[in-house]
C-alpha cells in the first residue's frame, strides 16, 4: 500500500492495490468567486484514483460539486489548487490541451443540449475522428460507421445521415458516448449520463458504457445521484457532501452498510424495490417522527465544522469543529465523521 | 376494425347515477373509453381507450415512458387539452360530494368548469418552476388562486390562509414574499401542493412531481404527500416514469404503453406477479438499492410511432415473447381469476375472458 494518506484508490478494493492508477486526483479544490461574499468552495481537497477497466461512482446531492468535478478533470473549469496526475504526468499549467482530450473524454447529462442541433450525426462523430487522428479523409465514412456499430445504432449509414432531433433521447445519448469514445480516451467522464432518460432505457445505456468499460480498458467516473445503478455498474464509490468527499470504498459495502450519516440518508432515501411495504411504512413513519425540521438559523450560522451539520440526526458538540481525517472501518472503506473517530 | 375486447366495455347508458358504477361503491372517478388524439397533418392517437377507476382515499399510479400518453391523460381528466389534441371518445364521471350525482367532467364548460377545477381535483405539474410565475411572489400568486375562486376573501384572511397552507406542507412562513427564484427545487415543489390543496380537493393529479429532484429530496416530497394525503384523505392519480416510486406508495398500478392500458392490477400483484411482458420488462429495468447483483436489462428498443396506425400488439416489435397473433390481432383484455381488477392485454394468455388465478 501507499503511503499517501489521501489515496483513496487503495481503499477501494483489494485488485486496485497492485494496479497503477490512470488518474490520481489530489486535493483538488474548485472554487468559484462571488460578488459580494466569499468566494464559494465547489469542491475542497477531493483525492481519488481512476483504475483503467474499472468504474468509480460519484454520489451526492445536487449542488454537492460533482459536476464541478468533472469540468475539473475535463478542463472546462479553473483548478484553484491540487493536482492532477494523468499516467503518472503531472498536468500544468496549459498542459498540452489536445493530448490531454484525447485521453480524457467527457458524456454529459442532457442529450438534447450536447449535440449541435443543425449537423448531422456524422458530422459530430467525424470531427473528433480527424482531429485526433483516428481516422483520415478517406476512411472516415467507415470509421463513423464502426463507432455507431460500437455504440449498437444500427443501420448505422442511415442514423449517420440524421440530424439530432430524429433521434429519441436514447439514441442520441449513445451519439453523444460514440463522440466521446471516438479519439479512443483512456478515461470517460460521465455526468449524470442517464438521468434525463427514461427508466427502461437507462440500463441500456449504462450496460452499452459497462461493456465498453471492459472492451476498452476504460476508466469510468460516473456521476450520478442514483445508489442503486452506482451500485451495479461501478466498483467502488465516493460520496460528496458540499463540496468534500465524507465517505469512500467499495460500492457493496458502502450501500450495504453506511457509516456517514450522510450515506445513511441518500441509502434511506433511495426507493427500494425488495422491501415489503409494511416495513416501508414503518420507516416512513419513523422519519416523519424524527425528521430534523430545517432550522434557519443553523443554516445561517457560519462554522467551520462539518457541513452536514445541520441535517445530521447524531450531531453533537465536536462537530462544531472541523472534521476530522479520513478514519479507515473495518471493512476497508474511509468515512470522515466524528462519529468513527476514537476518543 | 372490429377489437375483440370490445365486449368487456361496459355499456355507457349503465351509467349515469354514482350507484350503478360496477366495481366499486366507493369510486370517485371513472374514465370510459377515453381517446384523444393530436390532429395534424399526421394525426397522433395518443391516449386509446382508456377505462379506469379512482377510489375514494386511494393512490392510483399511473406508469409508461415518454410519449405513451400518461399526461395526455391527465390533462384530458382535468379537461385541460387544447388545439390540437381533441377528445374523440368518452367520458369522465365524476361522484359529486355526498349527493351521490355523478358530472361528466368533459361536458362542463366555461364557468362551471372553472368552479369544479382546483375545488374538486386540482393538479401538481412536473416543473415546479415553470408552474410558478417566475415574476411574482408566492403571496401574490396564492392570492390569485383565492381571487378567482372566492373573490369574496378579505386580503388579511388571504394572507392568512396562504400562510397555513405554507406551514401545512413544512414551510417557513417567511418565505411567503418571496420570489419562486429565491427557493431550492424541493421547496417550490412544496410550494406547488400547498397550492393544489388550497381547497382541500378530492382529486389530485401529480404528473411527475418529484423528476427533476435529486434522492433526498424526492424522498422528503414523496414522505409529504403520503403524510397529507393520510391527513386530509384525498384521492391521488401518480403518474411518473419511474415504476419504483409507485411501487412504494400506489395502491393500484396502471401500466400505459402506447396510449393503452396494457396492465391493470394492485401493486403488491405487480410486484408478485406482474403479467405483461412489458411490466415484466420495467420490473427488470429496476436496480434493486439491496439484494442479489444480477444481470439487469432494459427494453430494447422504442415505443411505437403513435400516428401510424399498429396493427396487433403495440409492443409486439420489443417483445421476447412475441407469437404468431401478435402481429394480427389486438391483444384481449384478460381478467385474472381471484385477483380483483387485475387485467392484462396480452395474447399469450390466451382468449378467453378469464385466465385461472395464481
Amino acid at each position: 500500500m501507499e503511503s499517501e494518506v489521501n489515496d483513496i484508490g487503495n481503499a477501494q478494493t483489494g485488485l486496485c492495490a497492485t494496479q497503477t492508477p490512470i488518474m490520481e486526483v489530489k486535493d483538488l479544490v474548485v472554487e468559484f468567486t462571488q460578488r459580494h461574499a466569499q468566494n464559494l468552495r465547489a469542491v475542497n481537497r477531493a483525492s481519488f484514483n481512476l483504475y483503467p477497466g474499472k468504474t468509480l461512482a460519484l454520489v451526492g446531492e445536487s449542488g454537492s460539486g460533482k459536476s464541478s468535478v468533472i469540468k475539473a478533470l475535463g478542463r472546462l473549469i479553473k483548478v484553484n489548487s491540487g493536482g492532477i496526475i494523468l499516467n503518472g504526468k503531472p498536468i500544468k499549467g496549459r498542459w498540452h490541451m489536445l493530448d490531454y482530450r484525447q485521453q480524457v473524454q467527457l458524456v454529459f447529462q442532457d442529450p438534447f443540449a450536447s449535440l449541435n442541433p443543425v449537423y448531422t450525426v456524422y458530422h459530430h462523430l467525424a470531427r473528433p475522428l480527424l482531429l485526433h487522428g483516428q481516422a483520415n479523409k478517406s476512411n472516415v465514412r467507415s470509421k463513423v460507421e464502426e463507432l455507431l456499430e460500437k455504440v449498437k445504432l444500427t443501420p448505422a449509414s442511415e442514423i449517420a445521415d440524421k440530424h439530432p432531433h430524429e433521434l429519441s433521447g436514447g439514441q442520441r445519448q449513445r451519439v453523444a458516448i460514440a463522440r466521446a469514445i471516438a479519439p479512443k480516451p483512456k478515461i470517460l467522464l460521465a455526468d449524470e449520463p442517464v438521468s434525463m432518460l427514461d427508466v427502461s432505457i437507462r440500463l441500456e445505456i449504462l450496460n452499452l458504457l459497462d461493456e465498453l468499460r471492459e472492451k476498452e480498458n476504460l476508466a469510468i467516473l460516473y456521476v450520478t445521484h442514483d445508489l442503486a445503478t452506482a451500485r451495479h455498474f461501478s466498483s467502488s464509490m465516493i460520496v460528496m457532501y458540499k463540496g468534500t468527499i465524507v465517505e469512500s470504498g467499495n460500492t457493496d459495502v458502502m450501500i450495504l452498510n453506511p457509516h456517514h450519516p450522510y450515506t445513511q440518508l441518500l441509502a434511506n432515501s433511495s426507493p427500494k424495490k425488495s422491501v415489503a411495504k409494511e416495513q416501508l411504512v414503518k420507516e416512513r413513519d419513523e422519519r416523519l417522527r424524527t425528521k430534523k425540521g430545517v432550522d434557519v438559523k443553523i443554516m445561517q450560522f457560519k462554522t467551520n465544522g462539518c457541513s452536514f451539520i445541520s441535517r445530521c440526526l447524531y450531531a453533537k458538540e465536536v462537530c462544531m469543529t472541523p472534521p476530522p481525517e479520513f478514519t479507515i472501518n473495518a471493512d476497508s472503506t474511509r468515512v470522515k465523521c466524528w462519529l468513527y473517530q476514537d476518543e | 376494425m372490429t377489437i375483440p375486447f370490445e365486449k368487456h366495455r361496459i355499456p355507457t347508458s349503465d351509467i349515469g347515477v354514482s350507484g350503478s358504477l360496477t366495481t366499486s361503491s366507493a369510486s370517485l372517478l371513472s374514465v370510459r373509453d377515453l381517446s384523444v388524439e393530436y390532429r395534424g397533418e399526421r394525426t397522433t392517437k395518443a391516449v386509446k381507450n382508456v377505462n379506469f377507476e379512482l377510489r375514494k382515499g386511494e393512490i392510483l399510479g399511473i406508469a409508461g415512458e415518454s410519449g405513451c400518453g400518461k399526461s395526455t391523460l391527465a390533462y384530458a381528466i382535468t379537461n385541460m387539452l387544447k388545439h390540437p389534441a381533441y377528445i374523440t371518445s368518452g367520458e369522465v364521471l365524476y361522484a359529486q360530494g355526498d349527493s351521490g350525482n355523478t358530472v361528466d367532467i368533459l361536458r362542463l364548460e366555461h364557468e362551471q368548469l372553472r368552479n369544479f377545477r382546483w375545488t374538486e381535483i386540482s393538479m401538481v405539474f412536473q416543473s415546479a418552476m415553470n408552474a410558478l410565475n417566475p415574476v411574482t411572489s408566492l403571496k401574490k400568486q396564492f392570492s390569485d388562486i383565492f381571487l378567482a375562486h372566492k373573490p369574496g376573501m378579505t386580503k388579511a384572511e388571504r394572507l392568512e390562509k396562504s400562510i397555513r397552507l405554507l406551514e401545512m406542507v413544512g414551510l417557513n412562513k417567511n418565505i411567503i414574499n418571496q420570489f419562486p427564484h429565491e427557493l431550492s427545487g424541493g421547496m417550490r415543489q412544496r410550494v406547488v401542493i400547498a397550492m393544489a390543496l388550497c381547497y382541500m380537493p378530492n382529486i389530485v393529479i401529480m404528473d411527475e412531481p418529484t423528476t427533476a429532484l435529486d434522492v433526498v429530496i424526492q424522498r422528503d416530497i414523496l414522505d409529504e404527500i403520503i403524510r397529507l394525503q393520510k391527513e386530509l384523505n384525498f384521492s391521488i392519480i401518480f403518474i411518473t416514469h419511474d415504476i419504483s416510486l409507485l411501487l412504494e406508495i400506489s395502491d393500484r398500478l396502471l401500466i400505459m404503453y402506447a396510449g393503452e392500458i396494457a396492465e391493470q392490477a394492485r401493486t403488491e400483484a405487480i410486484v408478485s406477479r406482474a403479467l405483461h411482458p412489458y411490466t415484466n420488462g420495467i420490473m427488470l429495468s429496476i436496480p434493486d438499492l439491496y439484494g442479489q447483483r444480477r444481470e439487469l436489462r432494459g427494453i430494447p428498443g422504442m415505443p411505437p410511432d403513435l400516428s401510424l396506425d399498429i396493427p396487433g400488439c403495440p409492443f409486439r416489435p420489443r417483445c421476447s415473447e412475441a407469437f404468431e397473433p401478435c402481429s394480427t390481432w389486438p391483444p384481449p383484455k384478460i381478467f385474472v381469476a381471484n385477483e380483483p381488477d387485475h387485467f392484462v392485454r396480452c395474447h399469450k394468455y390466451g382468449s378467453s375472458d378469464f385466465m385461472g388465478g395464481a
